[in-house]
């Protein structure tokens, strides 16, 4: 299989002012990337830009994906979840209430731990649980790359390190590459098979993640992304 | 507490309000009449200030309708209302304590229509709309004696009727939209027939079997009883009419002013057919027993 | 369901001190009569009379008048929130017409479109067309902009745009457009046959309250403004509140 996208030297921006500069990256299939950097830097701005949210402009480089690649997002804001819908009306948002899509949204909700609540409105959920409908409807587009924008950011950090473990179970059983924004380093390593660090000026890194590697050379990988990111 | 505060400050209020809206001035003469040249010799008393030269302090009000008048004298805002029998017959009936004093007007009431097909009062079809002051007015009154007279049911345009001052009725009947008769008074019968292809259904007095008064003038039975003032109205009234007769050029003049008419057309009015200024009293009888038997006059239903 | 009931016991405490009232005789039995006859007079015209057909008459035409409302105020909104003359004439005119009370119209409406039942639909239309058409566009312009993302990025249809996400989420907002439109099309309806009279075959309740005016039936009157009452009662606290609770307040969504 070929890669999902590739970026050449790409600038992305607001009314002509770059916020992205001379970005080069590929995401190959079932690839899992993390996205990391100072607020404002950027992040959000590049992972909109391939949802094809059309608020920011194209300044210059390449940009390429795989014709028809199927796209799926995760936002960070609960109010994603439509608060007149139940659960599993919110999965299945804009599709067919087939039999098929049915038995599909049940196992998925299942997967996320949300079989009780499929009946549930979403003002009686918590945050957490708001999420995972949201990673649910996702899901539910068979996605070949889920974007998601700091889908934990609102999150304590217990129910935060229980959905982390969820993402990564339900990366690994779909085929699937997901990209994902976020403000936690640790975060960004625990998920990511690569990170992206994004810096001042278009500099930008990518660092491997080696999942067998013990616990002193993710402390040390941490520490060097804490280091990059303070120069 | 602020509750308390409110409650005071209301009752107040009102205190203030009562007292300012109904001032018991027992010496002023509380007088309301309707817009129109039946009221005539009403404007000669005003304009000449004829019942201050006999030391009566007077307040005059113009009311739309009878209605208003008769609520206002059930209020005691007023002392004197000018309006046609049946609505007095109505309050009566109700158990107002008023009684009439004095005629003042009888006039040639007519249903014009707008539509030449429209002849006579078995003409008129489900769908038409015939536009009278109020329902309860004389000219429906009027309405419902030739409706029983020829057709044999008092009430049978009684849910064709629409309610219009008697110049809006004429603008209407002139536009010719979804209205097709007016059942109006004078100068209104006269400035609607002499429009083109505009016919007269049903004259007044027709309706009627003959002449009645369109006018009165009531007061409460104890006011006209016991009242000075009553006394000097009909004497004041009488005074007016006859010096409308007398002198015709000087009331056309008077009249004319305050009705903001040509002298010409006040003139035609007030010294044709139309209107007879006079303080007898013709018909009544005849309209309460109408009015009874066709229901208009239920009485009070006792407790 | 608890607020009606409030709602009633307030109304008995009313009646009670009516009574008192006319038992004292401060105002003569023609302008203040008991609650026995304006209780009677209720049997009698609801039974005998046409005050049923005219109630009936009077829902017939506020509900006609609030669906032509309602269908103008989504095609007003729909221009509304485009950019450019479209949207500023909408504008303007929202702001000169909503102000208008319709009974001030009435004198024009009469020369436009004659004195039929043609002249009230149009008078309720105007009364509650505006109060739609604002809260419409609030609820609009309230909804949060990650709705608008979601459906790109889920490539939703139009239909399920409107439908299934723009209208649920204006919800709120529509209710409360409804609610002021409803109070001002009966007061519309109401106003405007008390200046007429009869339109319509039977009329609706203005009709009723005039001709009991001007026959002087005041226990008819009375029994008429009853009935007005409880039908405000039964529409804004039975309802409206089921509506809210099987919608906006069961999405925890209520202002």
């Amino acid at each position: 299989m070929s890669v999902l996208l590739n970026t050449e030297n790409l600038s992305l921006g607001y009314q002509g002012e770059a916020l992205i500069e001379g970005l080069d990256m590929t995401l190959e299939p079932q690839e899992f990337l993390t996205v990391v950097g100072l607020t404002g830097i950027g992040k959000s701005t590049l992972l909109r830009f391939m949802a094809g949210l059309q608020d920011q402009e194209q300044i210059g480089g390449q940009f390429t994906e795989k014709t028809g690649l199927r796209k799926a997002m995760v936002f960070q804001d609960y109010e994603q979840i439509f608060p007149w819908k139940t659960v599993l009306d919110n999965v299945l948002v804009g599709l067919e209430k087939s039999t098929v899509h049915l038995t599909e949204s049940k196992e998925i909700l299942m997967e996320l731990g949300l079989s009780d609540k499929e009946n549930a409105y979403p003002h009686t959920l918590s945050g957490g649980q708001k999420q995972r409908v949201a990673i649910a409807r996702a899901l539910m587009r068979k996605p070949e790359l889920l974007l998601m924008d700091e889908p934990f950011g609102n999150l304590d950090y217990q129910t935060r390190r229980r959905n982390q473990k969820l993402l990564r179970k339900v990366f690994e059983k779909h085929a699937m590459s997901i990209l994902l924004v976020t403000h936690d380093l640790e975060e960004a390593i625990e998920l990511g098979d690569r990170v992206l660090l994004l810096k001042q000026a278009g500099e930008h890194r990518f660092y491997d993640v080696d999942d067998n590697a013990g616990r002193e050379a993710r402390t040390r990988l941490l520490e060097e992304l804490i280091f990059e990111l303070d120069t | 507490m602020r509750l308390r505060y409110i409650v005071v400050m209301l009752l107040t209020a009102c205190l203030l309000y009562s007292g300012c809206s109904r001032p018991a001035d027992e010496g002023v003469l509380k007088i309301a009449d309707q817009y129109g040249l039946a009221y005539a010799p009403l404007a000669v008393i005003k304009e000449r200030s004829m019942l201050e030269d006999k030391s009566l302090e007077v307040e005059w009000v113009q009311l739309g309708n009878a209605s208003a008048i008769r609520e206002a004298m059930l209020a005691g805002d007023l002392d004197v209302g000018f309006m046609g029998i049946p609505p007095y017959l109505i309050g009566r009936d109700k158990g107002m304590e008023w009684q009439v004093f004095t005629g003042l007007t009888s006039a040639k009431l007519g249903l014009v229509s707008n539509l030449s097909s429209i002849g006579n009062i078995e003409d008129i079809e489900v769908h038409h709309r015939i536009v009278v002051p109020q329902p309860g007015s004389i000219q429906h009154m009027l309405l419902s004696m030739a409706a029983e007279r020829t057709l044999g049911d008092a009430a049978i345009f009684d849910s064709q009727l629409v309610s219009m001052k008697h110049p809006d009725g004429l603008q209407v009947l002139r536009a010719k939209g979804d209205i097709q008769m007016h059942f109006t008074s004078p100068p209104y019968v006269n400035m609607a027939l002499a429009e083109e292809g505009f016919r007269l259904v049903l004259d007044g007095e027709e309706a009627f079997g003959g002449p009645f008064t369109f006018i009165i003038g009531v007061a409460s039975k104890s006011m006209v009883e016991n009242g000075q003032g009553i006394e000097i109205m009909q004497e004041t009234l009488t005074e007016a009419i006859e010096w409308m007769q007398r002198n015709p050029d000087e009331a056309v003049k008077l009249l004319s002013a305050y009705y903001d008419l040509s002298e010409e057309d006040t003139r035609d009015y007030l010294l044709g057919e139309q209107l007879r200024f006079g303080t007898e009293i013709e018909g009544m009888g005849a309209f309460e027993s109408f009015m009874s038997e066709a229901g208009y006059l239920t009485g009070i239903e006792e407790k | 369901m608890k607020r009606f009931v409030r709602h009633m016991a307030v109304g008995l405490v009313l009646i009670g001190l009516w009574q008192v009232i006319y038992l004292s005789g401060v105002y003569p039995a023609v302008s203040f009569p008991s609650v026995t006859q304006v209780v009677r007079s209720l049997v009698i015209e609801l039974g005998e009379g046409v005050l049923g057909w005219q109630l009936l008459n009077t829902l017939r035409t506020i509900l006609s008048g609030l669906l032509i409302g309602l269908l103008l105020a989504v095609l007003l909104v729909l221009l509304w929130r485009r950019k450019g003359f479209l949207a500023d004439l909408v504008q303007t005119l929202v702001s000169v017409a909503h102000p208008l009370p319709g009974v001030a119209l009435l004198p024009l409406l009469i020369l436009w479109f004659g004195v039929g039942e043609r002249v009230i639909i149009v008078m309720i239309v105007h009364s509650v067309v505006w109060p739609l058409a604002i809260n419409l566009k609030a609820g609009m312009d309230a909804m949060p902009d990650i709705y608008n993302q979601i459906a790109h990025v889920f490539s939703l249809s139009w239909k399920t745009r409107m439908l299934e996400i723009a209208l649920p989420s204006s919800l709120p907002y529509l209710l409360s457009g409804l609610k002021t439109a409803w109070a001002r099309a009966w007061r519309a309806m109401i106003a405007g046959e008390m200046i007429f009279g009869v339109i319509g075959e039977h009329g609706g309740l203005g009709t009723y309250l005039f001709q009991k005016r001007v026959f002087m039936d005041t226990p008819a009157l009375l029994a008429g403004l009853l009935i007005i009452t409880v039908m405000g009662i039964l529409v804004e606290d039975i309802f409206f509140v089921w509506v809210e609770k099987r919608t906006i307040r069961k999405w925890g969504m209520s202002r």
